[in-house]
């Protein structure tokens, strides 16, 4: 890597046409599905050896390092040619369009064959590589965020992908989700945690994201988990009792009984010392156990 | 130290007056306008122009001048250092000259 910018041949379209060319090489390459080791590997070796390589802060580094069994390299080195291609010389703009035409075939088959995170942003960069757009891929880049959330989205992505109009699917299937995200409701890993550790199903279902953001995983794992029915009443004599509540648990959710004169808590014990003087004022107190 | 493609927006300010030069940019796609304290349009950038240097060559550490991205499109920024380094590989008389070019087009410009 050279420690300097050759601004004199990077100015010289010719130059970057030819840069251009070979990051459009390379990227067909990368995006069939399977990919041809020796096309990769030519056209890999070709932008390498480009004058103006070294000129582009990265894309020497993340070119060398893609390797066909490592997804996360290809999908670095994707990002990168989508940047490149569209910022230089495009005197040559056939062969992008005919680029996109090779890939197109390529994500449906990918679209196909999809089961992982990673096949679905390597999907966006192709996506991104079609439209020369963002919106799409963006869009997946959203929806696959929310799969840490909620695994099950998966399939409704993919379905989302098949249809006619990619864009308008994945926008709507966002929007959906966002909107329940929003209402705030747990789902996914964190929901099935509580569930594991014995919540009834009703209950976990009214936890939120909310309740839960400051608590970690492990704390969520190995701290006492409790149900308390409360009633108002209780404040007369002892007025301090919310604090000490609020104080010694994280309240995960709290509904109305159905006798609608109490309420029923699920809380996260974190200081069981304080918390055992509230157990003696209130003996509705049921550990949650699986 | 190498260059860096950075996408740019509408609206955009990629550099303002008192800031450090630090950066000089090419413009790839888009188009930058560089504007004096006044508001007076100083000049129009052209795609595969290189900008944002001529303050540097006449000596300056901020700059005098706004250059703001009037549609998105792309630059390639790299260290003003580069381009130091560059000139110091100049003798004494050409880089006297360059900066006294660089002083007239500041001079004709504001």
């Amino acid at each position: 890597m050279t420690d300097h910018f050759d601004f004199g041949s990077f100015m010289d379209l010719d130059n970057q046409a030819a840069l251009r060319k070979n990051c459009i090489s390379l990227f067909s390459a990368l995006a069939q599905c399977p990919q041809d080791v020796s096309h990769v590997d030519m056209y890999k070796s070709a932008l390498i050896n480009d004058p103006l390589v070294d000129s582009l802060e990265g894309l020497h580094s993340t070119v060398t390092a893609i390797d066909l069994n490592d997804e996360t390299s290809i999908i670095k080195s994707m990002s990168l040619l989508n940047l490149v291609v569209p910022s230089l010389n495009d005197a040559e703009d056939d062969r992008l369009v005919q680029s996109q035409r090779i890939v197109a075939p390529a994500l449906d088959e990918r679209v196909r064959l999809a089961k992982t995170k990673n096949d679905l942003l390597t999907i966006a960069q192709l996506l991104q590589w079609i439209d020369q757009s963002a919106e799409a891929s963006q869009r997946l880049h959203q929806l696959t965020d929310l799969l840490d959330q909620d695994a099950a989205i998966f399939e409704k992505v993919l379905s989302a992908l098949t249809s006619a109009d990619r864009a308008a699917a994945m926008g709507s299937l966002l929007a959906t989700l966002l909107e329940n995200h929003h209402v705030g409701f747990i789902a996914g890993d964190r929901r099935e945690l509580l569930l594991g550790r014995g919540v009834e199903e009703w209950l976990a279902n009214l936890v939120t994201n909310d309740a839960l953001s400051d608590i970690s995983d492990q704390d969520l794992l190995s701290k006492t988990l409790c149900t308390m029915q409360f009633d108002e009443e209780v404040l007369d004599e002892h007025p301090d009792f919310m604090d000490h509540l609020m104080a010694s648990c994280i309240i995960l959710t709290s509904t109305g009984k159905t006798d609608n004169s109490s309420f029923l808590f699920l809380l996260l014990v974190l200081d069981e010392a304080l918390f055992d003087t509230l157990r003696k004022i209130n003996d509705t107190v049921q550990e949650v156990r699986n | 130290m190498a260059g860096n493609i950075e996408i740019i927006y509408s609206g955009q300010v990629l550099f303002d007056f008192g800031n450090k030069i630090d950066k000089c940019f090419i413009l790839q796609r888009g188009v930058v306008r560089i504007r004096s304290r006044e508001g007076e349009l100083l000049s129009s950038i052209a795609p595969n122009t290189m900008f944002g240097f001529t303050e540097l060559l006449a000596g300056n550490s901020v700059r005098e001048t706004r250059a703001v991205c009037e549609s998105a499109g792309s630059v390639v920024s790299f260290s003003s250092e580069i381009l130091q380094d560059k000139l110091a590989e100049f003798d004494a008389q050409r880089k006297q000259l360059l900066e006294q070019l660089a002083a007239q087009i500041i001079q004709q410009t504001s």
